[in-house]
């Protein structure tokens, strides 16, 4: 191995060392904790997550029923049964924002803001022909 | 500089082990700066790795022979695209790339997913330190590229089969294919091992799935195309162990593409994906250990390769390692939701799941018996293109079906009333193309027939459904024009995915226009005298001999007609390499793009007098094979391209998130608790 070859696998090396090194080196702030979230927020999210499931499902629905590919009658069960889906989801996302607040108010931190009872714009904007 | 090669490997390999051992430590205890200084030095690792191969990169563009591994794959007069690409043409230099892509995607991988999948990702550096140790521990000690020697005057050079344009960006493809693959591997462990195995890991890296499989399947074509004009036997695909080494873990990813998007609208069949994406890993190192094991010349030869026992002992760990993750984990992972109904597009994603699976399994089964068979019996054994054909066509034609049934399924739930309407018209079309090619002579090959009106059902389908879409938009206002590119790119997914599938139909009609009606004749011929075949006549004019930059050319030259109209000529003979001491059959190929036919002449003997034996071949619709794939990348660049909408809706619905609490980012940092355990 020669003088060059030892030269710039030494600087490969020392560049490396400064890489790993420098989440040590930069960073001053006293917590080191992971940023997760626990199970409280995976519960909310999951529910979030639920709600616009069902939605983005009534949509497909009703593309799937203006295709043709779903009968009246299944259209009707289906229907109510995924509104029930949405109805149940967003429920439970209001009474977890009813204990945030009372938590937050026991605090002394404001509230949460208002809560819509609308999904993400993505599921909200009307059903376009050929969307999923 | 070898000697800085090695030392850029071995600091790579201990990069890795730092951030395997670190990393676990970090996502097992919740420690943050611990775990970005694993990160880090994964990224320092693929750098590591990127010195190590520019420093092969340029052994092999400046011809190094005092690297053994430059010696053994190039010469001084081999043209330089295929002395890079012989970075690939040997186990050493194929594992380096490995090794290399896998360092990069990983690094890259878990900087884009930081936010989406936060109780994932601590655990997916880990896994990937260890997978990518795997190849440093190989090339550091079992298998190096940077092995020295005296050096000697000139190289051996590269197999002349290897000299070819599609070889130098087929396997880099295979490798982006296998390696990409490892992404959603490692998170869905990654998800096994913190728990959390919701949907989010598959959101997280289906793009990251869509770049691998369509890499795979782009470079199998190529692969194919390479083996049409440089094997020379006038077919495209034979079944051989190499090339399904590459379809298994595709087919099986084809599986997996369509079973997560159940997962991703029902919570469904969440065991089922994390054994298939396992399924998928493991083929994709099982289809590297048959192609640099050596195992498939022999058993023996196996023996004596120095990274087959190595590979095996990876495979067997990685197979019951995520068998027992999958196991321990069950009662995380069974679904709430059910199938609705049999009738319905999930349903059909599942049947169509089956086939793909018992597909992949039977191929794996053909290149498998012989290994069992020589090891276990001593005797060796071959599984010929008849049994593979065989199930392809019995599991293959149901896929084909279901490719056109799924899209006139709803989700949930449909009924037969709603099918039988939907089905009409593409039956209809189906029926006449039948009759229609029945009568025009197709009838002649029953398989051809039925692939061919099963494919012209799945076709109009996805006509249908674009035709109706589109008008139902147009409907709206606007032009045809912009309602048509509107409702694609409103649903890249969906739309992305029939132009996909048109190209998987395409490819069959290529194939069944191939393998049912191309015609061959094989005859000698002397100066003057002709052959027919199937409207063409060749007359041999003669022989010419020429040289290129590393061989000496002997071609045999035809004046061609067709149905008594002039067409030009075609050449065909061989070339002899100087360096490597080797012959190569070198095809004629004359593509006529409006019938999508080739004529491909062989021409192998020479005989002192004058003749030549020739073997002519007419190859009808080969060429939409080759369109296939264009359009296959197509499909799956619409379905690649990223969804604002889907971006905005993730974002929102973390804003949602945040509310709650009073208007913080739950992942803004330092915001968030400890993880709960």
């Amino acid at each position: 191995m020669g003088i060059a070859a030892i030269a710039l696998a030494a600087l490969l090396g020392f560049v490396c060392i400064l890489i790993v090194a420098r989440p040590f080196l930069r960073s001053h702030d006293a917590d080191d904790t992971l940023d997760q979230l626990d199970a409280i927020q995976r519960h909310r999210l999951e529910l979030l997550e639920a709600r616009d499931r069902a939605i983005t499902a009534l949509q497909e629905l009703e593309v799937d029923h203006r295709e043709g590919k779903v009968s009246d009658a299944d259209y009707r069960t289906l229907v109510s049964q995924l509104r029930g889906e949405a109805a149940r989801a967003i429920a439970a996302i209001d009474a977890a924002r009813g204990e945030a607040d009372r938590g937050a108010i026991e605090a002394g931190s404001p509230p949460s803001e208002a809560m819509e009872h609308e999904p993400a714009s993505g599921s909200t904007a009307p059903v376009e022909p050929g969307e999923d | 500089m070898p000697g800085l090669g090695r030392a850029a490997l071995a600091l790579a390999l201990v990069l890795l082990v730092y951030a395997m051992v670190v990393g676990s430590y970090a996502a097992w205890k919740g420690r943050r700066r611990l775990l970005e200084s694993a990160q880090s030095a994964l990224i320092a690792a693929a750098a590591a790795t990127a010195v190590a191969a520019a420093v092969l990169f340029l052994a092999l563009a400046f011809t190094d022979f005092s690297l053994r591994y430059v010696w053994e794959h190039t010469s001084r007069d081999l043209p330089l695209i295929y002395r890079v690409s012989s970075l690939w043409g040997g186990q050493e230099g194929s594992l380096l790339l490995w090794m290399l892509v896998l360092t990069i995607t990983a690094a890259a991988a878990i900087a884009l997913n930081r936010r989406l999948v936060t109780n994932v990702l601590p655990w997916a550096t880990p896994i990937f330190a260890a997978i990518a140790a795997f190849f440093a521990i190989v090339l550091v000690f079992v298998s190096t590229p940077f092995a020295t020697q005296a050096i000697p005057p000139d190289g051996l050079g590269l197999n002349p089969s290897l000299q070819n344009v599609y070889m130098a960006a087929h396997p880099p493809l295979l490798y982006l294919g296998y390696v990409g693959l490892t992404v959603p591997f490692v998170f869905a462990m990654a998800a096994l091992v913190s728990r959390h195995v919701d949907e989010r890991w598959i959101i997280a890296t289906r793009r990251w799935t869509l770049f691998a499989w369509t890499s795979l399947g782009f470079g199998i074509l190529l692969g194919a195309k390479w083996a049409y004009e440089e094997v020379g036997w006038g077919g495209w695909y034979a079944w051989d162990p190499v090339e399904n080494a590459a379809l298994m873990p595709w087919l099986v990813a084809t599986a997996f593409l369509h079973s997560v998007m159940i997962q991703e609208k029902k919570n469904m069949l969440r065991v089922w994906n994390v054994i298939l994406i396992s399924l998928t890993f493991s083929l994709a190192l099982f289809g590297t250990f048959l192609t640099r094991s050596g195992v498939l010349n022999s058993i023996h030869s196996f023996a004596e390769s120095s990274i087959g026992s190595w590979f095996l002992g990876f495979i067997a760990v990685v197979t019951i390692g995520s068998s027992l993750l999958i196991i321990s984990r069950l009662p995380q992972l069974r679904a709430r939701a059910k199938l609705e109904s049999m009738l319905s597009r999930e349903a059909a994603f599942l049947y169509n799941n089956l086939f793909l699976v018992a597909l992949a399994l039977t191929v794996l089964w053909g290149v498998a018996w012989p290994l069992v068979s020589e090891a276990i019996r001593g005797v060796a054994v071959t599984v010929g293109a008849p049994y593979y054909d065989f199930f392809a066509i019995i599991f293959g034609l149901p896929i084909v079906l279901l490719m056109g049934i799924a899209p006139l399924i709803a989700w949930r739930r449909s009924s037969w009333r709603s099918l039988r309407r939907q089905v009409v018209a593409p039956v209809g079309v189906a029926i006449v193309a039948g009759v229609l090619l029945a009568l025009g002579g197709a009838a002649s090959s029953v398989p051809a027939l039925v692939g061919y009106t099963f494919s012209a059902f799945v076709l109009s389908a996805i006509i249908l459904e674009f035709a109706r879409g589109t008008r139902a938009r147009h409907s709206k206002g606007g032009s045809w024009p912009g309602a048509f590119t509107g409702l694609v790119a409103r649903n890249r997914r969906r739309y992305g995915g029939y132009v996909v599938h048109a190209s998987i139909m395409l490819l069959l009609i290529g194939a069944a226009g191939v393998g049912a009606f191309s015609s061959s004749k094989l005859v000698q011929l002397s100066p003057g005298e002709a052959v027919a075949v199937k409207g063409y006549t060749l007359t041999y004019q003669g022989v010419e001999q020429g040289h290129t930059q590393n061989a000496t050319e002997v071609r045999a030259t035809f004046a061609v007609s067709r149905d008594g109209n002039e067409a030009g000529t075609i050449s065909a003979g061989r070339n002899r390499y100087f360096a490597e001491d080797q012959t190569s059959n070198e095809i004629g190929l004359r593509t006529d793009w409006l019938r999508g036919e080739d004529l491909f002449v062989i021409a192998d003997r020479f005989d002192p007098d004058g003749t030549v034996f020739v073997q002519v071949i007419v190859n009808p619709l080969v060429n939409l094979i080759w369109l296939a794939g264009i359009i296959f990348v197509l499909g799956s660049l619409i379905t690649l391209w990223p969804d604002a909408r889907e971006q905005r809706r993730i974002a929102e619905r973390l804003e949602a998130l945040a509310a709650f609490r009073g208007g913080t980012d739950p992942l803004a940092e330092g915001s968030v608790a400890p993880t709960t355990r």
